[in-house]
């Protein structure tokens, strides 16, 4: 076995492709995530999708639609007592969340489907099926183009949305827009990293790219760089180990994260 | 025999670790018995300076002595007291007045903090002494304003602190209060203790104060009120931000009774008089003050 | 009628039963110190963060709650480390540190498997704890409940001003530790009951749900408590009927009577909030005309 032998493997080819995929679409919201203070939402949304997923398989309906939709009320619901009560907002996301994966986990135990729970867990990006596949890839591309599209947008409702109101942008909308992206992206990277480890791809790359630079533009390259090096890493290095795929990328996450902290503190202490 | 009560405040630098300067070379003195206002502009390193009085921060240089003690050796006799601004304080916290009170008593009680008929004496006398005996049940929440700094005042009062800290304490506080908090002050002032006090309001010193420390980045002044709040010092602590208004001999007819009128909102305005002298509304019993204060100064210099 | 005791028959119920409202309780104790100080990222944070150390304790052959443990204040200790040293957001640092810790407990479970296997550490198994693993979580739960009884004011007063808690001479940075291994602590003792993932529900839920009934904190210790052993011991005993996962029993519980209490709540609850906003609105008129004419 060389260097070169995974490639000769068709599924970890398509593997890598998916991962440079994924690893885009998390990179680039992460650098809005970060900046909005958001990195317990995502942890919460990723949770809060398990409901949905059974819900959407007793159905027959595909699991994504289901996801995103759990996941959305995850975040609608959160807000909606935070409004109304004095409780902190980030007890209500962990009473919110944990609330729907223990009813989540529940739900599956009777529904029986063990097939699927680790794969949704853990991801299972070296065995996606056809259908999971093509359902990653339309969430993927949608997110993705959208997040493009109104990147300005976004990066000034993150900034100062008292601003962005004032200039005239809709700003309710832009915070709905904003979680429909998190859902989306959840559930595109869910079958690759699994849930549990999904904040993880939405939160290191926002953060190395964060140490590394101070202008916007910058951070959503960085960040995306840093992202699809380290889900292609992740994929090729579990393949010699044997080892959950999931968290080989996110520990290659990390070591990049480490890598810019190392460096930034070098660089600060050099000046 | 403890030292005689002081903050002996020298040389003292600051630096956070993120290489900003906020304080440097600052040096004061403040004896027994005294109200001293903090006064400089946000930024200027008020609390930068409370929080090396209250061993939050160390300075880079220079030295605090509070009672001749550092200030880590002051701790153990819980002599620093500090009264929060209210933006600081989270007042959906489930505890009432007493309990805050209580919390003054912790560092005099014992490792498990059950306290003793003592702490609860101190706690009535302290609530009584602010005047919020009747609202001792309440959640901190469901006060007034001006209500809220009684408290935090009566928490000081229960630690028993003789050196007291306090953070802005007339914002959002209505003129009434203002003079309630101002009478409690003088009082503690005549039981020997040290009440310093930061304040951006200018017009409420010469109300409360009988030293002044003006902080712009260092100290720029400090002593009596009378000597350090003159338009000159006050210019430099303030730079720009001050805007003047003067009243000259024109606008000031013989036919209004030599008399005018300035209207501001619960901010209290800061007026000189002719040759820069302050006026504020206590005058005649100051006076008596400024009067010691010089016979004083004068029998020194004839000692001498 | 019967039916309903016969969980009751079994040995391996009643142990679940026991040991579920004892951690219940002592997690539901330290969840009002942790709802009040902000603190629920960080408590699933550490509930993430102690599953490495199950492993890697298993693999030097040390008891799994030391490790757990260990690693858990590794955790917290390298997200402070790394916040001082960074311009980073709290939370973003917490997310990076967490999710590292918990990848790494993921990758060595999947190398090198314990004897508390994927699922377990995931989603907690009760039902199958044995006797030396019961045996540490009673000597977590003991010793949280005697640092927690000996020093609750302390926590109570570092939670509320940490300012004047340094003022009258406490040590916060002891305070600030100590409350962070009580977190750590506590994760571990969960963990076989409800699993890492629902860890936090434990330790923010009671406190929350007793946080709306109450205004004191002496009050909302005692609710919150109460509501997490009950929660722990229904939750199990009720696991048992519908044959499904006892952690996600307990924490559809709480979160069911966190929901009701919400409602409910005879202050704080929505039903008593808007009620109060429309006397509000209807006695607004009247009132302001009393005042206007009282100050003519």
């Amino acid at each position: 076995m060389n260097w070169l032998t995974p490639l000769q493997y068709p599924f970890m080819v398509e593997a890598l492709l998916i991962s440079v995929l994924i690893g885009s679409v998390c990179a680039v919201l992460s650098c809005y995530l970060v900046l909005k203070g958001w990195s317990l939402m995502g942890d919460a949304i990723s949770h809060a999708v398990l409901p949905g997923i059974v819900i959407a398989y007793m159905l027959g309906l595909p699991l994504a639609v289901g996801a995103f939709a759990a996941g959305l009320f995850c975040a609608m619901a959160t807000g909606w007592i935070k409004a109304c009560t004095r409780i902190k907002e980030d007890t209500v996301m962990g009473i919110v969340f944990t609330g729907m994966f223990a009813f989540g986990l529940v739900l599956f135990t009777k529904v029986q489907t063990d097939a699927h729970l680790n794969h949704i867990l853990f991801g299972n990006i070296l065995g996606i099926e056809r259908a999971d596949l093509l359902q990653t890839i339309i969430a993927a591309v949608i997110t993705l183009s959208v997040v493009l599209i109104m990147r300005k947008d976004l990066m000034l409702f993150c900034f100062d949305p008292a601003h962005a109101r004032a200039i005239g942008l809709n700003t309710t909308l832009m915070h709905y827009v904003l979680l429909s992206l998190l859902s989306g992206t959840i559930v595109a990277s869910m079958q690759a990293v699994g849930i549990l480890l999904v904040v993880a791809m939405l939160v290191t790359p926002g953060c190395t790219a964060r140490l590394l630079t101070d202008r916007f533009d910058r951070m959503l390259m960085i960040a995306t760089a840093s992202s699809v090096l380290a889900s292609c890493l992740g994929v090729y290095v579990s393949f010699f180990i044997n080892g959950t795929t999931g968290a080989c990328i996110v520990l290659a996450q990390t070591l990049l994260f480490l890598l810019a902290f190392a460096t930034s503190k070098w660089r600060t202490r050099s000046v | 025999m403890t030292p005689p009560l002081s903050i002996e405040v020298s040389n003292v630098t600051v630096a956070y670790p993120n290489g900003l300067t906020a304080l440097s070379d600052a040096t004061f003195t403040l004896k027994q018995g005294t109200i001293a206002a903090l006064v400089g502009v946000n930024g200027s390193g008020k609390s930068t300076l409370f929080k090396a009085i209250m061993g939050f921060v160390q300075p880079v240089s220079g030295s605090i002595r509070l009672a001749g003690d550092t200030v880590k050796e002051s701790r153990k006799h819980k002599l620093v007291a500090y009264v929060p601004q209210s933006e600081e304080v989270d007042w959906t916290f489930p505890v009432s007045v007493w309990d805050v009170v209580m919390m003054g008593r912790y560092g005099h009680m014992n490792f498990l903090r059950i306290p003793s008929a003592e702490d609860k004496r101190m706690v009535r006398e302290s609530l009584a002494r602010v005047g919020m005996t009747d609202f001792q049940e309440r959640q901190i929440g469901e006060l007034s304003g001006g209500q809220k700094k009684r408290v935090f005042l009566a928490r000081a009062l229960a630690q028993n602190g003789q050196i007291i800290l306090l953070d802005e304490p007339f914002t959002g506080v209505d003129v009434t209060t203002e003079e309630a908090i101002i009478e409690l002050l003088r009082a503690l002032r005549d039981e020997g203790r040290i009440i310093l006090v930061s304040t951006h309001n200018l017009g409420s010193v010469p109300e409360f104060c009988d030293q002044v420390v003006l902080v712009n980045r260092t100290v720029l002044a400090a002593g009596p009120l009378e000597e350090v709040f003159t338009e000159d010092n006050l210019s430099r602590a303030f730079g720009g931000v001050l805007r003047q208004f003067h009243f000259e001999s024109s606008t000031i007819q013989d036919h209004d009774g030599k008399t005018v009128k300035l209207l501001t909102d619960d901010e209290r305005p800061l007026v000189f008089g002719k040759d820069g002298h302050l006026e504020y509304k206590d005058r005649s019993e100051r006076e008596e003050l400024v009067k010691q204060r010089e016979k004083i100064e004068d029998g020194r210099v004839n000692d001498e | 009628m019967t039916d309903l005791l016969t969980p009751f028959e079994y040995d391996y119920m009643l142990k679940a039963i026991l040991v579920s409202g004892l951690i219940g309780g002592v997690c539901a104790f330290l969840s009002c110190f942790i709802t009040l100080k902000g603190w629920s990222l960080m408590g699933d944070a550490l509930s993430h963060a102690v599953v490495p150390g199950v492993s890697l304790a298993w693999i030097i052959g040390l008891p799994f709650s030391v490790g757990a443990f260990i690693t858990g204040i590794l955790a917290a200790l390298t997200m402070g480390w790394i916040k001082r040293k960074s311009a980073l957001r709290e939370d973003a640092v917490i997310g990076v540190v967490f999710t590292s810790w918990f990848a790494l407990g993921l990758l060595l479970l999947s190398l090198y498997p314990s004897h508390l296997n994927l699922k377990t550490i995931i989603f907690g198994n009760i039902l199958a704890i044995s006797d030396p693993d019961i045996l540490q979580v009673l000597t977590i739960a003991g010793l949280s409940i005697i640092v927690l009884t000996i020093k609750w004011r302390d926590l109570l007063l570092y939670c509320f001003d940490e300012a004047h808690a340094r003022a009258i001479g406490l040590n916060t940075g002891f305070l600030h530790f100590l409350l962070l291994s009580l977190l750590a602590a506590t994760a571990v003792a969960a963990l076989q009951t409800v699993g890492a993932c629902l860890v936090v529900a434990m330790l923010v839920t009671p406190g929350a749900t007793a946080y709306l009934l109450t205004d004191r904190f002496g009050r909302m210790l005692v609710i919150a408590t109460l509501t997490g052993a009950l929660c722990g011991i229904t939750g199990a005993y009720a696991s048992y009927f519908i044959n499904g996962s006892t952690g996600g029993c307990i924490v559809v519980l709480q979160t069911l009577v966190f929901l009701t209490a919400l409602i409910f709540a005879p202050k704080h609850g929505l039903l008593a909030t808007r009620r109060l906003r429309r006397l509000a609105t209807q006695s607004f008129t009247p009132t302001s005309m009393e005042k206007a004419g009282a100050a003519s």
